[in-house]
């Protein structure tokens, strides 16, 4: 019985992808963070909005995650529970931990990305793969926890891809760290759409009352 | 192993029902969820799920209660801790009489 449970846990965690719109906001952020790592590199630190923008790192960082989740939590309100219903996860503590680790070394290569200016010798630019590797192990986590989505693995197996690809071009580190994002964000955004334009299809707006209570 | 099949005739008969028990499996892996995200789930009718779920209320297993999310009228469920106990008894009796690991 304990397998059917852990089956039943797994359909129910995965019910939060199922939409896609995870994958459309979070692409949209890379997009953003692609841009703005471009923007610094750009720009230069010298210059007064290069330097502010560098500076302010930390408030882009947390603006653009507080924002994508806000963003989620209200598409989500609007277009999945009236079609496919409302659930609130339990907080899992066994998990919690591990999760914590991971978001705050994904939080910690993204700082050093914003606050490292100089460049680790060698062919690669190993900043770009590390996030690459990073993301790539975050995705496979979350395809394992939730026991269904084989898509994880293929964004997993393109981030660390893309993440090699963009170290192995030698461009600078704003450059190099704009290309990974900005792809990434291309690639969730893309296939986030096609997971919600198959959710949209599959899940009609449901008309009338949703209980017979 | 006769004891153990004995014990079959104390199953909570609330929870052993097939509908009943998938219902109270998905609302201990979450804190609550809508009638609309349970009837996706188990693939019941909706007057088939109302009337599962008013048995489960009656039991105290369950607690519903009438909301809104934005607009949309909610009916939202969630285990209660005597609903929990219930499903952990029942796990325990029924992996018993059975063998556990099968």
């Amino acid at each position: 019985m304990q397998a059917e449970v852990k089956q039943v846990e797994q359909r129910v965690k995965s019910h939060w992808f199922k939409d896609g719109l995870g994958e459309v906001v979070g692409g949209l952020m890379f997009i953003l963070l692609g841009v703005y790592f471009t923007l610094v590199e750009l720009l230069g630190e010298s210059s007064l909005v290069g330097g502010l923008l560098q500076a302010g790192f930390i408030v882009v960082f947390l603006g653009l995650f507080y924002l994508g989740r806000r963003l989620i939590l209200g598409l989500k309100t609007k277009y999945v529970v009236p079609r496919a219903g409302y659930v609130e996860y339990r907080v899992d503590r066994e998990h919690q931990m591990g999760k914590r680790i991971g978001a705050a070394l994904f939080a910690a290569v993204i700082a050093a990305e914003a606050v490292i200016s100089i460049r680790v010798p060698g062919i690669l630019n190993w900043l770009v793969v590390l996030t690459g590797l990073l993301v790539g192990l975050m995705l496979v986590f979350a395809q394992l926890r939730t026991g269904g989505i084989p898509r994880f693995f293929f964004l997993g197996a393109f981030s660390l891809l893309i993440g090699i690809a963009s170290g192995l071009t030698r461009l600078p580190d704003g450059y190099a760290l704009g290309f990974y994002y900005g792809s990434m964000g291309v690639i969730f955004s893309v296939t986030g759409l096609l997971v919600l334009q198959n959710f949209l299809k599959k899940y009609p707006l449901q008309m009338g009352p949703a209980d017979e209570e | 192993m006769k004891n153990n099949l004995q014990g079959l005739v104390d199953l909570d008969r609330v929870i052993h029902e097939p509908a009943r028990l998938m219902l109270v499996m998905i609302l201990a892996t979450v804190e609550s969820a809508d009638f609309l995200f349970l009837q996706g789930e188990t693939g019941l009718t909706k007057g088939n799920l109302s009337a599962h779920l008013s048995k489960l209320e009656k039991a105290e297993y369950v607690r519903i209660e009438k909301t809104f999310k934005g607009k949309y009228p909610l009916t939202i469920c969630r285990l209660t801790p005597a609903g929990r106990r219930a499903l952990t008894n029942y796990r325990s009796s029924i992996g018993e009489a059975l063998g556990k690991g099968r």
